[in-house]
């Protein structure tokens, strides 16, 4: 018999076993939890901001631009064009 | 102690000391979000079925009946009605958080995954049925033909379907019967969705599927993160229930279903209509069909890509790419049939597929 065989199984008990928990505690009087919030948090909101803006914006306007070219060529094809009649008497 | 085997110990093991890795973000939050959703449509769908008739004599004025004079029975209907937008919704936010961190390389989790996607798809379709309006009757009609297209006995099969020669009474029972059972095989394929995911090694992480390292305890951590979620994604779609009900309502349903009228424009709700774009754009129509399968079932083919758990700037621009098309043919799926629409559908559909090709090499 293995020391695996005792260690509880099911649902609850699946996945890694864990061992060698470490607990780490601070006082809340060291602690500010909203500590760099803006001083940090704002500089990092537009770091990943700009990360991510490249990849994220060139298919959306790609995209966009077919969608504004399909409905305008669209409402073309439903309209006439004035410039067919234009010699007509 | 708590007992081992006990329903608190598994509880316990599963939400309370599971342990989850240290840096996933609010992407993780879709999959309990989605959860919420299914007890919330669960729990509206049985104090709607206190007062439906689903006879096809009855059961546009029981859902009348249901808003008008039952008590809160409009809360019920709204949130029913708009849940499974937000159903939907979060389970396509899901999943594209699982191809951008290239979560289908956990292979089981993935294909439960699938098949609740399929299991929700159709619990969705046969839901919408149910009011018998209009647009109710029209869709259930358009799709089930589909089911003509499958060679020799596809008419046979499509007759076997309805209980009859064409969408009716035995058609609206069966869909009333099955609609009632999918939600709980789909509660029973989540549990296996997370005995999966848990049994792998737990969840992934935005670096990748490893992180034996370093862990935390799902509570308080990501129990509370989820409920914050929780209570953010539940106000929006409160927000909509109460002020902006009929946003994603489609106006011809509000009409009894009359078959010898047909609407000018058909078209499912709005979560179909990226896969309705791909199907009405190919003109024979078995292919019609087999694309319109394999626009849901080709997320099942993800695992076979090649193993990279790098996410390259290409694999992330691929992403948006697809992202954007999907959300194009959302809308050229709700256009009328004509010929730029029809076009740009065609090659929309067809750059939807190789996103898929590209994700495999990327």
């Amino acid at each position: 018999m293995r020391l695996s065989d005792l260690r509880p199984h099911g649902f609850g008990h699946l996945g890694v076993h864990v061992k060698n928990q470490v607990e780490y505690t601070l006082s809340a009087f060291e602690q500010n939890p909203i500590k760099g919030v803006v001083a940090k948090g704002v500089p990092n909101i537009l770091r990943r901001f700009r990360d991510k803006f490249l990849v994220v914006a060139i298919p959306a306007a790609v995209f966009y631009g077919f969608y504004d070219f399909g409905s305008r060529a669209q409402l073309a094809m439903d309209r006439k064009n004035p410039a067919d009649f234009e010699n007509d008497v | 102690m708590i007992r081992n085997g006990s329903l608190v110990s598994i509880l316990y093991g599963s939400f309370g000391r599971l342990p989850s890795p240290i840096n996933i973000s609010y992407m993780w939050n879709f999959g309990s979000t989605i959860g919420l959703f299914l007890v919330s449509q669960i729990l509206t769908g049985i104090f709607l079925t206190m007062h439906y008739v689903a006879d096809v004599s009855m059961a546009f004025d029981s859902v009348v009946h249901i808003i008008n004079e039952v008590n809160y029975g409009w809360v019920m209907r709204y949130m029913h009605m708009n849940g499974a937008s937000f159903f939907l919704g979060f389970i396509y936010l899901h999943i594209g958080r699982g191809i951008y961190y290239k979560r289908y390389f956990s292979v089981n989790a993935w294909l439960v995954g699938v098949v609740l996607l399929a299991l929700s798809m159709l619990t969705a379709f046969l839901g919408y049925v149910l009011p018998w309006g209009q647009m109710s009757f029209w869709g259930a009609t358009v799709i089930t033909n589909m089911v003509s297209a499958v060679p020799k006995y596809g008419t046979s099969i499509v007759f076997w379907l309805w209980g009859g020669f064409s969408v009716g009474a035995p058609t609206l029972t069966r869909f009333y019967t099955f609609h009632f059972l999918f939600p709980f095989l789909i509660a029973v394929f989540a549990v296996l969705h997370l005995y999966f995911i848990h049994g792998s090694g737990g969840s992934g992480n935005p670096l990748g599927p490893f992180s034996n390292s370093i862990k935390i305890p799902f509570w308080p951590y990501y129990g509370l993160k989820d409920i914050l979620g929780f209570v953010i994604f539940y106000s929006i779609f409160l927000f909509v229930v109460f002020i902006y009900s009929d946003t994603f309502s489609d106006p011809d349903n509000y009409g009894k279903a009359n078959p010898l009228v047909t609407p000018v424009h058909i078209k499912p709700e709005w979560y179909f209509l990226f896969a309705y774009a791909i199907l009405r754009s190919i003109p024979n129509k078995l292919l019609g069909v087999i694309s319109l399968v394999m626009s849901v079932l080709i997320f099942a083919f993800l695992p076979l890509s090649q193993q990279k758990f790098s996410l390259s700037i290409w694999h992330q621009f691929i992403f948006w790419f697809w992202v954007f098309d999907f959300m194009i043919l959302t809308w050229l799926g709700g256009c009328p049939v004509k010929s730029m629409f029809n076009f740009m559908s065609q090659v929309f559909g067809l750059l939807y597929f190789f996103s898929f090709f590209f994700f495999s090499l990327l």
